[in-house]
């Protein structure tokens, strides 16, 4: 479904020079199957991810979403990608149902296909009690539903979620977590990055370490186990960092 | 639909819903320009019809010195009926009950300037006394009476009065005013007596007599006054009307987190920039419109018949504001409402939050606002140079619209380098969406 080659990705900062955020990132990612990216803040998650998303352009490499390329074609690429971050916001002065109405304009669904999904949708993740109310009146907990929701409404196969508990609360992180192994059961392929090893190891099927910009090693937990010779969860993670393994 | 258009009107439509439900925007983009107009005239009204009482307004207390003229010499003065005379001892009493006080006045001067001839003392040390009284509002002006004045006038020979006044104020100003036409009339009347002592009259000194007639009537001289204010009332408004709009769907979306859901939407930034720079330029048109509508309601129904003023009330309802000035003014608004939203959008798409925005904004509203005083100076007429410097134009080219004094092809000018200002803005303010430094900027 998914696959990336050789990615490289700089930037230019005034006081660092040039930092290569993204340096040689190869992975790949199949329907039903969930990627995990676990790295440490700037080990080039996010960046990775961006480029996925054809909200960054790469400097080199290639994407390829469902068999399209991304940089050829960034728009049916996104068409084909929910994507969500903990930090996601929505917009504060329209309702759950006027947000999933704009955005599924804008992935051109007709009317009829956008007021079926709403409903389902709604339906699913529980929604209707506030679907009709302003964003800027509802929980954090009915926020981040309805960002769910947004994500969904163009039915993408793909799915890119950057930290996606980051910052919640306990249930909230729950109703992520298990929005996760939904999309799963549902044969969507699932790009997670992630800084908690547990979150990995509980929901990816696979797990690539990320660290300065490249993968460091790809494999299931059991895999990492094996090589490492470790148990702890955070210990063969730090293993890895330090390259011992590698 | 034309396919190419799609996703910048989706966009649009959505930050149209979206910033109008913003009370900020509703304020900038409709109540502010509705009620500026019927405001600012009710003020103006005011301000005129305060004139008219100040000039018809009652006397203005007079302090003679010294405190022992007589009262032939009073009389001299009691011409003039907007002089009041105020009893030197009350303003003896008034300055030493403040020396004491305030140490800065010199208790024995006051005495002395009461007592003697003040003429005797400097003018730079009784000012500060005369300046203190003529502060507190004890007296408005002070007239020195020469001691020798009707020995000199007697003998055919001159002198001079001093009088004293801050004419920074204005009704001291305005008892010096008096002063002088009295000064003026009783020299006149001297002159007079002397020449026909000697057997001449008037005419011997003014052989000729010069009168001045302003042909104008009135009407023009107002509607003058407000071709001169309106043009820069209406770019102002136009750019605080699309300013909050502008931040709020770009440097907005980035506080917000809301700019990545929708760089990941299956839509390009092209329709991105062209959706939002769409809304803001239907605010700026819209407030446009609010404001012209509540400029011609305010002229139309006169908020002015609330001044006093006769020729405030003719002004007003003569202004031209026909219906072809009002296509003319609003043709002459549309380029400059699209390089006002071009370079807000890009202004707010290059800031990281709302405020930073703002803080961006400031100093775009002021370079727009000092330009925009050009139309404010009378007697600067547009010409090719000037009709291609931005917002001068505009201003220039607003008030002889307004005025009718209008050359259709410097007007055509001003509409054609605005207009390509305009798509040059436009045009950057587009490929600032295409660049991940702005859009990522943290």
């Amino acid at each position: 479904m998914i696959n990336v080659q050789a990615l490289h990705k700089s930037f230019r900062d005034k006081k660092r020079g040039e930092i290569r955020a993204v340096d040689g990132v190869e992975f790949s990612c199949k329907a039903g199957e969930i990627y995990g990216l676990l790295g440490l803040n700037g080990a080039g998650k996010t960046t990775t991810l961006r480029l996925l998303a054809t909200m960054l352009q790469p400097d080199s490499g290639s994407i390829t979403v469902g068999g399209i390329d991304a940089s050829q074609h960034p728009e049916k690429v996104r068409s084909q990608i929910g994507f969500l971050t903990g930090a996601t916001g929505l917009y504060w002065r329209l309702t759950p149902r006027e947000i999933l109405a704009y955005f599924g304009r804008l992935s051109g669904l007709t009317g009829e296909v956008i007021k079926q999904r709403t409903d389902d949708l709604i339906r699913r993740l529980d929604m209707s009690e506030f679907a009709d109310r302003r964003v800027d009146k509802l929980s954090s907990g009915q926020k981040q539903r309805a960002s769910i929701a947004r994500t969904l409404i163009h039915d993408p196969p793909v799915l890119i979620l950057d930290e996606p508990t980051i910052g919640l609360d306990v249930i909230t992180s729950r109703a992520i977590v298990q929005f996760i192994a939904d999309a799963k059961t549902r044969g969507k392929c699932v790009i997670l990055s992630t800084h908690i090893m547990h979150e990995a190891a509980k929901l990816c099927d696979r797990i690539g370490i990320i660290h300065t910009g490249r993968i460091r090693a790809t494999g299931t937990l059991e895999d990492f186990r094996h090589r490492t010779g470790k148990t702890d969860l955070d210990d063969i993670f730090v293993t890895f960092l330090e390259g011992e393994a590698a | 639909m034309n396919s190419r258009w799609t996703g910048a009107i989706i966009v649009f439509l959505k930050e149209l819903k979206d910033i109008l439900r913003d009370r900020r925007t509703i304020m900038s983009m409709v109540l502010v320009p509705m009620l500026v107009y019927p405001l600012i005239s009710v003020g103006f009204g005011a301000i005129i019809a305060s004139q008219i009482e100040r000039t018809q307004a009652a006397q203005q207390t007079v302090l003679v010195l010294p405190a022992g003229i007589s009262a032939s010499e009073y009389a001299m003065l009691g011409g003039m009926d907007k002089i009041k005379f105020i009893p030197p001892d009350t303003v003896h009493a008034f300055l030493s009950a403040e020396a004491a006080r305030d140490t800065s006045l010199n208790a024995s001067l006051i005495g002395k300037l009461f007592t003697e001839d003040p003429a005797a003392i400097p003018d730079s040390i009784k000012a500060p006394l005369y300046f203190h009284a003529i502060k507190a509002g004890v007296v408005r002006a002070v007239v020195e009476w020469p001691s020798s004045l009707a020995a000199r006038l007697g003998s055919g020979d001159s002198t001079v009065i001093n009088t004293y006044a801050d004419e920074t104020d204005l009704k001291s100003q305005t008892a010096s005013d008096n002063l002088h036409d009295w000064a003026v009339h009783v020299r006149d009347s001297i002159v007079v007596t002397r020449l026909a002592a000697v057997g001449m009259n008037r005419a011997t000194i003014h052989p000729i007599v010069h009168k001045r007639v302003d042909v104008a009537p009135a009407t023009k001289k107002s509607g003058f006054l407000l071709a001169m204010m309106l043009p820069y009332m209406m770019v102002i408004l136009m750019l605080t009307g699309g300013m909050y709009p502008a931040l709020d769907i770009t440097a907005g979306e980035k506080e917000r987190n809301t700019l990545e859901t929708l760089l990941v939407a299956p839509v390009s930034r092209w329709h991105l920039a062209v959706g939002k720079f769409l809304t803001v330029f239907v605010a700026g048109i819209v407030t446009m419109l609010m404001s012209m509508t509540s400029m011609v309601l305010t002229f139309k129904f006169g908020a002015f018949s609330f001044s006093r003023g006769d020729d405030v009330a003719a002004m007003t309802r003569s202004f031209s504001m026909s219906p072809t000035t009002l296509v003319w003014v609003a043709l002459l608004m549309i380029p400059m409402a699209v390089l006002f939203a071009s370079i807000l959008i890009t202004i707010g798409i290059s800031a990281r939050s709302y405020k930073e925005g703002q803080s961006y904004a400031t100093p775009m509203l002021m370079a727009c606002i000092f330009p925009a005083m050009i139309s404010l100076v009378p007697g600067i007429q547009l010409n090719p140079s000037l009709a291609f410097i931005p917002v001068v134009n505009m201003c220039l080219a607003l008030k002889e619209v307004l005025l009718g004094t209008q050359n259709p092809a410097m007007i055509g000018l001003v509409f054609l380098s605005t207009a390509i200002y305009a798509a040059f803005a436009l045009f950057i303010a587009t490929r600032m969406f295409q660049r991940e430094s702005v859009l990522f900027r943290t």
